[in-house]
This record gives structure tokens, sequence and C-alpha cells, in this order.
């Protein structure tokens, strides 16, 4: 009875939230508190897939719902924003009958990483992907290592587990266990034997402490590590990608499936490859998940481009307080070596919640940025002054710098300004300021003017 | 004169961007005439504290901090000569622990810790104390603000180097945050500390100056006091509304 009345208040409320065009957590709530053990008295799909991490869940995710459409598969997924507890708990109930059984042949779930433990009490997922863990939200979340301890306890047993063979602290989840499946990346033209980026937390070894040793590195401290101490190593992947040409703008999967990218960076590489491995994991045949995959253009906006004047702009959401975010969205825009300016704005840390930390400008490499393409630099947002301090400890002219507060004026600026091509770095908390003052195009791959 | 800094454990314990507390000392240092070098010692290397005129370490993750006890539990003796010789020491985030009597980790274990002052620590193996900061200490003349990202609670704590305003304290029942003895300055606060409170910059540069026998010179606006003042609002506007 519990159980009938927690899935209909559920999908009542879900109704009520879409015919006013709410989306909540509330409807996950009530269900939960009619019956807070609903998640494990439904009847779910034999295929159960879960993707964590710190970066590229959503995108992966979204992926993965793309790839499995094409192949004909019947699945309920959750969108961003929703995936902690009371989010999945809406997900299942609203794809469930009122008897409580899952109507669809696959469950997809993105899950916060912090949070998949409360989730997963109730029932385990069969297929579990970790894409990398990297310095993310650190005044939530603490530290990397401390999230891979919150992980740790939401993984199953029995569960098949997908990870990422070139993040060494993900790898670690995989130690020892039987059924695990490995995705990485081989050595591109590209990646460097020392570290790149201001940090390296790819010095010490996860396991033992001993230094590690790096054959290369993709960016941080993703690449293929050993552990001279203690021989704790990056595993041989079972899905590798063997070519990266992002100037081509394709990728090679295990030296024969070649997927063009719509967006030609290392982050979307990494998803695709992630989504890959899992779909061909799931049993879906190569052919579907190559034709499917390449030259996808994802729908969650986080490439966004618009016009502003006569400049065409292109906005890289880069999440605040993520480094690596940051990092590979400046690295990104840099190669595309188009004379340019380069918009950053840091105005509302979080959307979800306060804090006024910006320890995280200081983790972040913005000296890539002095690459002569970039002609010129706005720094906007409340904590604008905090980005011209950061800005001034790299090797960027300070020429080129515009420091405004005030984002219409930085706006503003940037329209008078000579550049016609312009990349905005921003997160979602802040980058619907600028956007709406600009005209946003619709969404194709790469612009082009 | 040559004033001579050392980042400790620079690769170990500088999980939110600590490395700037040396990237400030060095600019505002240079800006007084002096001339300035920096050194970056971590595990197993020889160092000798007494060379150093500046000395400063960060917060990292709880494994780490105690690979750091353990290197540094043998050069007990150097440091604590450095610190009688007025040595200015600067430990930011959870690193202050590392100087108290000991250590209680997050599974209950009790360590040593190097025993310079009185307190002790707690640490917690499943809650972060996570908080924007506003706090004030006697030796400088604004608030400083910052943010306490730590597992662990310092207890017996006789002289703390700020009165909380707004956030966490050393402890949940605890109005005062860090310590501070002689030459030796410890907060809580995480990352930047004296890039987000350029007057607690020049506190340092000041004393350092006096030691080197040169008059101080006010330092050259940047931005630095601009952004100092834009988080100072943000926060009080938060906590005080």
């Amino acid at each position: 009875m519990r159980k009938f009345l927690a899935i209909a208040v559920c999908r009542i409320l879900h109704w009520i939230g879409k015919r006013i065009g709410r989306g909540s957590s509330l409807p996950g709530q009530a269900a939960l508190k009619i019956c807070p053990d609903i998640l494990s008295r439904v009847r779910l799909p034999d295929t159960v897939i879960a993707v964590t991490g710190s970066n590229g869940k959503t995108s992966t995710v979204e992926m993965i719902a793309h790839v499995l459409a094409a192949a004909g598969k019947r699945f309920s997924y959750n969108r961003e924003g929703s995936n902690q507890i009371e989010g999945v708990t809406a997900l299942v109930l609203c794809s469930c009958t009122l008897g409580g059984k899952f109507k669809n042949d696959i469950l997809l779930i993105e899950t916060d990483e912090r949070y998949a433990r409360h989730t997963f009490r109730y029932f385990s997922p069969t297929h579990y992907v970790i894409t990398n863990l990297y310095r993310d939200q650190l005044t939530r979340n603490g530290h990397p290592l401390w999230v891979y301890e919150a992980i740790l306890p939401s993984i199953p047993k029995d569960a098949v587990l997908l990870l990422n063979a070139d993040d060494p602290l993900v790898s670690l989840f995989g130690r020892g266990r039987e059924n695990t499946v490995w995705f990485g990346m081989e050595r591109q033209s590209f990646s460097t034997e020392e570290p790149t980026g201001i940090y390296d937390d790819g010095k010490y070894c996860p396991l033992c402490g001993g230094k590690m040793r790096y054959a290369y590195r993709h960016f941080h401290h993703i690449g293929a590590y050993a552990c001279p101490a203690c021989g704790y190593r990056r595993e041989e992947p079972a899905y590798r990608i063997t070519e990266a040409d992002l100037e081509n703008g394709f990728l090679t999967i295990n030296g024969t499936d070649k997927i063009p990218l719509a967006f030609r960076s290392l982050y979307n590489a990494y998803n695709v490859l992630a989504c890959y491995a899992l779909c061909v994991t799931v049993g879906i045949d190569r052919e579907t998940v190559v034709g499917s995959i390449g030259n996808y253009v994802l729908k969650n906006g986080r490439v966004v481009n618009f016009r502003l004047g006569e400049a065409l702009g292109t906005l890289l959401t880069s999440k605040h307080e993520n480094s690596v975010s940051y990092d590979q969205s400046l690295r990104y825009l840099v190669g595309q070596k188009e004379p340019c300016a380069v918009c950053v704005i840091v105005d509302a840390v979080s959307r979800k919640y306060f804090t006024s930390d910006v320890s995280w400008l200081w983790d972040i490499d913005f000296g890539i940025l002095s690459a002569p393409c970039v002609e010129a630099v706005y720094l906007t947002g409340r904590y604008a002054y905090d980005l011209a301090v950061r800005f001034s400890y790299t090797d960027v002219d300070k020429q080129k710098l515009t420091v405004l507060p005030s984002i219409p004026e930085a706006v503003a600026a940037m329209k008078s300004g000579k550049q016609k091509r312009i990349y905005a770095v921003t997160c979602f908390s802040d980058r619907d300021k600028l956007l709406s003052l600009t005209e946003i195009l619709p969404n194709k791959e790469d612009a082009t003017p | 004169m040559k004033i001579r800094l050392l980042h400790l454990y620079d690769d170990l314990l500088n999980l939110y961007g600590e490395y700037a507390n040396l990237s400030a000392m060095e600019r505002a240092l240079s800006e007084q005439g002096l001339e300035v070098e920096t050194d970056r010692k971590s595990l197993g290397d020889e160092v000798n504290f007494s060379e150093y005129d500046w000395i400063t370490l960060g917060a990292g993750t709880e494994k780490a901090l105690k690979r750091a006890l353990a290197d540094l539990l043998p050069r007990k003796e150097g440091l604590s000569t450095a610190l009688a010789e007025g040595r200015f020491l600067l430990a930011t985030g959870n690193s202050l622990s590392l100087f108290g009597e000991k250590i209680t980790d997050g599974e209950g274990r009790v360590e040593p810790a190097l025993g310079l002052f009185s307190y002790e620590t707690k640490v917690s193996g499943s809650e972060r104390r996570l908080s924007d900061e506003v706090c004030q200490s006697d030796l400088l003349e604004e608030p400083c603000v910052g943010f306490m990202n730590t597992a662990q609670s310092l207890y017996g704590v006789k002289t703390p180097l700020f009165r909380v305003r707004h956030g966490l304290g050393n402890s949940t029942d605890d109005g005062g945050e860090g310590f501070f003895e002689g030459s030796f300055f410890g907060t809580q606060l995480t990352g930047p500390v004296l890039i987000k409170n350029p007057h607690f910059a020049s506190f340092f540069v000041k004393k350092l100056t006096e030691k080197a026998g040169i008059p101080y010179r006010e330092p050259t606006p940047g931005y630095e006091r601009a952004a100092y003042e834009a988080t100072l609002k943000a926060l009080c506007e938060r906590f005080e509304k």
C-alpha cells in the first residue's frame, strides 16, 4: 500500500511540476517520505547503468542515451541537476507501473559522486562507469581522496565496473577486482612527459605514497603511470583511443573504429570513449555505437554559440571550482589559433550554494592565455578583481586586460572591441548573465565564422 | 640583504592553491627592494630551517598530512631552533595540527605530533568543517577573509590568532581560530590566505623589513585591495543580512 501511494504521489507531483514547467526534487522527496525504502521495493530492469565522477557525467550519460535510442532500446534516464537520491527516485517511480514494475529495458543514471552511496543503498547498478576524480567543488567536496572514500561504499561487488585507466585514483576502485572494464587513451602527439598544469595530483602513488613515474600524460594526472615502490600501475585498457586527431576532429578506438567529433576537445574525447566502452559492454554492436556517436552534438548546452555585434562568440561552459575543466577550455580555445578575445566571468561561484572562496583560481593555468592569438582578455563579475590579481601572476600581457566587475559594462566593451571572435569561459551559475546580452545561435558543431 | 623563503611540502600540502602565499611574499618583498630567494622542500629532502627567514606550509589530505608528520618528527629539533631564533613560520589549513601535542585520526588512533605547542587535534573520518570565514586578529587592523576546509578540530588553544566574526573556529565551542606564539602563526584557513588578505602579507613584510634593517614602504596599490574588499563585502552581506 505504501509502495502504491509513494509511486502515485510521486507521479502526480511530477505531472503537476511538468504542467507548471518546474522540475524539482519534491516528487522524489515526497515518495521517500511515504516509503523510505521505495527504491528497494520496485522491480528494476536487468540493466541498470550508473555514471559518476568529477567531470563529464552529464555529457557521457547524454551520449549513452543517444546510442541506446539509436539501438532501439527502451530506457529511462535522468537529466542534469537531479542526480541525488530524490531525483533518482522520481526518475525510477515515474518509469514504473503503479504496481512497481519498471516499464523499460534499461535504467540509466547520472549520480552525484558524493551521494552515490545513499542512492545505491536500496538497489545496485549492474554497470557502473567512473569517469575521473579531479579537484572539483572543493568547498563542498573537501578533496579528491575524500570523494574517493565516499564513492567506495557505493560500488556493489557484482557490478561491472568501467573505469578510466588513465586516472590513478579512479583506477584504485578496480584494484584486485575481477569484473572491471578499463578504458584509456594511448600516447598522442600532444601528450607530454612532464606534468601540465599548476599542481600535480599525480606525483605520489595513491596506494603507497611512493613517487610515481609517468611514461606520458595527456593532462594533469591523466596518463600512463607506474609506482616503482609498490608496483601499482595503469591497467591495459580494453577500450582505448589509439588516435585522437583533434585538429581534424576524429578519434580512433582500438585501431579500427573511427569516430568524427562534433566538438574537438580532449574532454569530449574521454566522454565519447566512456560512452563507447559502456555501450559495447552492454551488448550494443559497434557499428551502431560508432554510427550514432559520430558527430553527435550535445544538447546539454555546454557549448553555446552566440553573436555579439559583429563578433561571433562561443561559450565554453567551464565549472567554477574545477581547474581541470577551466584548463581544458583554455587549452581548447588557444588551440583554435584564431585571433580572439577571451572573457572570463566569475560572479556567483555556484548556483546551488553560497561561497566567496576563489582559491581555485590559483589552480587554473591562466598563463595558457599568453598565446599570441589571444589579443584581449575581459575579466568580469563580482570577483573580477580576484581574477585580475590571479592574472597579474601570469605572463598574460597587462595591456590586453580589461577588468570590469559589471558584466553589462564588460560585454559592451567587448562589443566595441576589434576582435571578431570571442570565447567566453564561465560556469552555469554565470553564463546566462552573458548570454542574455547576446544573440544565441542555433547549436551546431564548432562555430566557424 | 637577501630574504630566504621556504615552501615546505610544496608538492604534498598544497591542496587549495597555497603556493600563492609564496608568490604574494615574493612580490611584496621585492617591492621593498629586498632580494628574495624561495626554496621548495618535501619528503626526505635535506633542510636546515635556520637558513630561512620565512617558512610556510599549507593544507593536505589527511593521508598526506600523516606522511608530512612522519617526515617532520625527526626534524623537530631543527624546527624548534629556527623558531627560537625568531624565524617566521606560517602554517595554514590542517598543517597547523602538526605542531600541537597529538592528533587523533578519523579511526580514533592517537599519534604524537611535534609537541611544540600544547593544543591537540581531533580528525573526523566522516564530517568536514566547511565555511567561509571572517575573522579578526589583534595583530592586524582589519579583518581577514577566507575559507575553512578541514576534517579536524583543534582543542586547548590558549592563544588563538583570530577571533571568529563569521564562520567556524578551531572547534565548535570555540570562538578562536588559529594559534600564534612568538614567530609562529597558524590558521586553519585554506588556500592563498596572504593573497586574499594583502594586509596580512604586509604584516610579515613589515617584520622582515625590520629584520633587514630597511624602512618599510607602503606597497603600490594593485587589484589585491579591491579583491579583498569585494570578498569582505560579499561575506558581510551574506552573514549579516
